[in-house]
């Protein structure tokens, strides 16, 4: 018995049970299209990359991380104490941000590709969904630690809940375990953190994966243009799959790099009594909204000024998640332009706000 | 001090050598390993009757030219200029002590580039072996300049016990030799031929890699996997060597890699600790990329490979440039001179005359005591601090009361053995009174005076 | 430290008046170390022991008459806590004492 026939005779046993070689067979068969705009291909790959890599290094954390009064006590033992306990939380906080950044990446270049459009509206739906749950995991997890700036820009963030009509006070309160951000508060944005994002997270993420698997990838309108004959393709297996694994590879090594190089810091403990510090503000992510309600709040005055500021980024999203019901298929004449120049628009507005945002509280 | 003080707003003036060394390190590396590959793949070509090679090769040499020529050249003379500018001091140490020792690669420099326009523009047109002659005749003069630079270098980390003997004696010429092949010298001109080998092979697949691989199959095939070879050499001695370097660093310099950032972490949360994961990270990727895409691949291998490895190994070196510098630390020149340019045995008498009494540029004398700590701040801090900017003591000393700072300036003036600064800081040097104007200057920068109309005497801030 | 409303303001340490002078008794004010020295001319003085520069566990040097931290090398004044060397930014904050009969109680100053 050689290892290759004992590894072929329990493939053999697994298949008959499991049908794997269906799964082989597929894989074997998969193609990527290629074509000048394939380089977008690879970033979904590289969210759920960064996604596995925060799975990991977070289960690490959570071996010493206390929630609750000693939240502080206990980051500040992972980050000075504990080997290698700075590079872990580094990692995380710093994989949160790629994440982030390549979320909207792979957003934007789903979105100016039309691959919401037929058959794919439930990748889209699918999606816009797994990045409400990353934002709830951004904000979540940035309280964590409890030091200085975790506190307040979590106090400042919870003002746009509050801000809804009616229902937002009750909103926030709930989020907080009360009136104020205490030690309450940390232990239930933990359970969100740690159990809740991820029992939504992950169907939704499996849900998206085999929708891509089933729909394969979209190409753009170009490229749907010229004959089948013309299209260039490459095999998912080998060819693809090394270059993706290429990618994670760099991802990998801009994370360690920006790890080790650059730290992640651990304020002060935080002190409720203490005056929030000079240009508090939430983490980049998340300025847009903030920076959009501070404008409007400047422009129309008190209630009124927060509530516009809440609808119309509220408008903007709910336009956003609808579009695959307005640029249906590549038939939509106009409609296709006019997504377009929506989706040019919403990068600006991001754009925009958020450096506005830093320019303000620099 | 002796010099005026050059003044770099938020970067600092070391960080002007930094940037354009580190620029130059890139290309001055690849002129010396690149030196040595253009002759010896024309060798190779010339003995196969690889006629495709040569046709590359000629593209390859032009390439060549203009990037040693003209941006090694820059920044070299750039580097001049900026270490000249930062630190005059060493610098006229280091002129002094190694004279034209040290300026003979002026010579060398001008066999370099005239062998460089030669080899490009005589392609063809003269005898293939006198060619290559000349190919040879520049990868000697190349490698007589890394041979020549290292010894500076490697002097200011280590001069070696033999020099410090006769430092300040007026006899140092004496032990130009020692000075020159001190304890880090073979260490690292080993660690830094091999990085030169590297980077020619990098440059050279980035040269490759622009080949199309569907038409000029074979010829992309062979050059792209002589390239990677290049590697070999420094990924099977870089272990060894750099173990060998760190052994020849004294103790105490060495110790400074476990110290973690400005006194904060300690054990594994430490700059050697960091520097060391992203060099083997970045490492073993190169290797990845070298084997799986170009050596495996190379008709699928493209510029944009090429230049992530070329980034990576950018990466690589940066890292290690970074560790060595760390070393260095109190000292520009190792157990001579500290970074501020104070040198070590004068210490005393600076703090029995005065910091000021010794400092021939400093333009508004005793006005007031801001203004006095201001110029004490620029000669003994401003090497390595800003206010604002890098290493910004505005917030390293922030939450200090006058009190505290002027406690912290007392602690850095005696200089007890069990200090935790020893390690990277040297001593603040200069009588009582120059104690109490620093701690002033400095607490007027940490704790601004509230807006009572009565504003810290202004110096000039051109 | 949370100062919220149910935070710690005292602590009161059973039979501590029985420190013998030159001495140190660590203790938990609410979640965080303090400690309580007896010096040798008999002045009782109580503070926080948590290091003002990254937060580590200071502690009492009787022989050599500091607070010393062994982390990375802060020194205090043990009769006013102030920070008299190292990294550490600010002093150690002092708490109020009274000694009795029973014990000492240690305060919020």
């Amino acid at each position: 018995m050689t290892t290759k026939t004992i590894a072929t005779d329990v493939y053999g046993w697994m298949d008959e049970r499991l049908g794997i070689s269906d799964l082989a067979a597929f894989a074997r068969k998969k193609t990527v299209p290629v074509h000048a705009q394939s380089f977008w291909y690879y970033w979904g790959g590289i969210t759920l990359f960064l996604f596995m890599l925060q799975c990991f290094t977070g289960v690490l954390l959570l071996v010493y991380y206390r929630p609750g009064i000693e939240a502080f006590e206990s980051v500040r033992q992972i980050t000075f104490v504990m080997n290698f306990g700075w590079l872990i939380r580094s990692a995380h906080a710093w994989a949160a941000n790629l994440m982030m950044f390549s979320i909207l990446v792979h957003m934007f270049s789903v979105f100016f590709m039309k691959a919401y459009r037929k058959p794919r509206e439930f990748g889209w739906l699918s999606g816009m969904a797994l990045l409400a749950v990353a934002a709830c995991f951004g904000f979540s997890g940035y309280l964590l630690p409890m030091d200085e700036l975790s506190y307040f820009a979590t106090k400042v963030g919870l003002e746009i809940p509050v801000a809804i009509p009616w229902i937002g006070p009750a909103i926030a309160n709930m989020l907080r375990g009360g009136p104020d951000v205490t030690e309450f508060t940390v232990q239930r944005f933990f359970a969100l953190h740690v159990v809740v994002l991820p029992a939504l997270f992950i169907p939704l993420l499996g849900f998206h994966l085999w929708l891509v698997q089933r729909h394969g990838n979209a190409v753009p309108e170009s490229e749907e243009a010229k004959p089948a004959a013309e299209r260039k393709s490459m095999p998912f297996m080998p060819n693809f799959l090394r270059k993706d694994i290429a990618m994670w590879i760099i991802s990998l090594n801009v994370l360690a790099l920006l790890a080790s190089v650059f730290p992640w810091p651990l304020g002060k403990a935080y002190d409720s009594l203490a005056p929030a510090p000079m240009g508090i503000h939430p983490e980049w992510y998340f300025m847009s909204p903030f920076e959009m309600l501070k404008m409007l709040g400047s422009v129309l005055p008190g209630e009124a000024g927060e509530i516009a500021g809440l609808l119309l980024f509220t408008l903007g999203i709910v336009l956003w998640i609808l579009i695959p019901f307005y640029d249906k298929n590549k038939e939509s004449g106009r409609r296709a332009r006019i997504a377009h120049y929506f989706g040019l628009l919403a990068v600006f507005a991001l754009v925009a706000t958020t450096v506005i945002g830093y320019w303000s509280v620099r | 001090m002796n010099y005026p003080f050059w003044d770099i707003p938020y970067l600092g003036s070391g960080w002007v050598i930094g940037i354009i060394a580190i620029f130059h390190v890139m290309i001055s590396q690849f002129a010396v390993g690149g030196g040595l590959y253009l002759p010896l793949a024309e060798r190779k070509a010339l003995r196969e009757a690889r006629n495709d090679w040569l046709a590359e090769l000629v593209g390859y040499s032009k390439f060549f030219l203009i990037l040693t020529g003209v941006f090694g050249t820059i920044s070299g003379v750039g580097i001049w200029f900026a270490i000249g500018l930062t630190n005059p001091e060493a610098t006229s140490t280091l002129i002094h002590n190694f004279v034209f020792g040290w300026a003979i690669e002026w010579v060398f420099f001008m066999v370099e580039l005239a062998t460089a326009a030669v080899y490009y523009y005589t392609w063809n047109k003269i005898d293939a072996k006198l060619h290559l002659v000349v190919g040879w005749v520049y990868a000697g003069a190349s490698v007589c300049t890394l041979i020549i630079i290292n010894g500076i270098l490697t002097f200011m980390l280590t001069p070696g016990d033999t020099w410090l003997g006769v430092s300040g004696t007026g006899h140092e010429a004496s032990k130009f030799w020692n000075a020159f092949f001190n304890p880090t010298y073979w260490p690292s001109l080993l660690l830094r031929s091999c990085v030169c080998a590297s980077l020619a092979g990098i440059w050279a697949l980035i040269s490759a890699s622009r080949i199309d691989g569907s038409m000029h199959a074979a010829l992309k095939a062979s050059l792209v996997k002589w390239s990677v070879k290049w590697l070999v050499p420094s990924f099977v001695a870089m272990p060894f060597l750099f173990i060998w370097y760190l052994f020849m660093v004294p103790q105490t310099q060495r110790a400074l890699l476990t110290l973690g950032i400005d006194t904060m972490g300690t054990g594994t949360f430490s700059t050697v600790t960091r520097m060391a994961l992203v060099i083997v990270m970045v490492s073993a990727t190169i290797i990845g990329v070298a084997y799986y895409l170009a050596y495996r691949n190379p008709a699928d291998f493209n510029p944009s490979h090429a230049v992530a490895i070329l980034l990576l190994a950018l990466v690589a070196t940066g890292a290690g440039e970074y560790s060595r510098e760390m070393l260095r630390k109190p000292y520009v020149i190792g157990r001579w001179m500290y970074s501020n340019g104070v040198r070590v045995p004068y210490a005393i008498k600076i703090d029995h005359d005065g910091y000021l009494a010794h400092s021939n540029w400093v333009w508004n004398g005793a006005d007031s005591s801001y203004s006095r700590g201001e110029a004490i701040f620029r000669g003994e801090c401003g090497a390595c601090h800003t206010l604002n900017g890098y290493r910004p003591l505005a917030k390293l000393l922030a939450g200090r009361d006058r009190a505290n700072i002027e406690s912290f300036i007392t602690m850095l003036h005696e200089y007890k053995p069990d200090s935790p600064y020893h390690h990277f800081m040297p001593p603040m040097v200069g009588t009582q009174e120059d104690v109490d104007d620093l701690a002033n200057f400095l607490n007027a920068q940490v704790n601004p005076p509230a807006a009572n109309g009565q504003k810290p005497v202004q110096t000039a801030q051109k | 430290m949370a100062l919220s409303a149910s935070a710690v303001t005292e602590v009161t340490l059973k039979d501590a008046q029985k420190l013998p002078a030159g001495s140190v008794l660590m203790f938990k004010f609410g979640p965080s170390p303090a400690m309580l020295i007896h010096h040798e001319n008999g002045q009782w003085v109580a503070l926080t022991a948590v290091c003002t520069h990254l937060g580590c566990t200071v502690q009492y040097e009787p022989q050599a008459d500091r607070i010393h931290c062994a982390c990375h090398g802060g020194v205090y004044n043990p009769y006013t806590g102030a920070n008299v060397s190292g990294p550490p930014p600010k002093p150690l904050k002092l708490f109020k004492v009274a000694v009795s009969d029973a014990g000492v109680e240690v305060s919020r100053a």
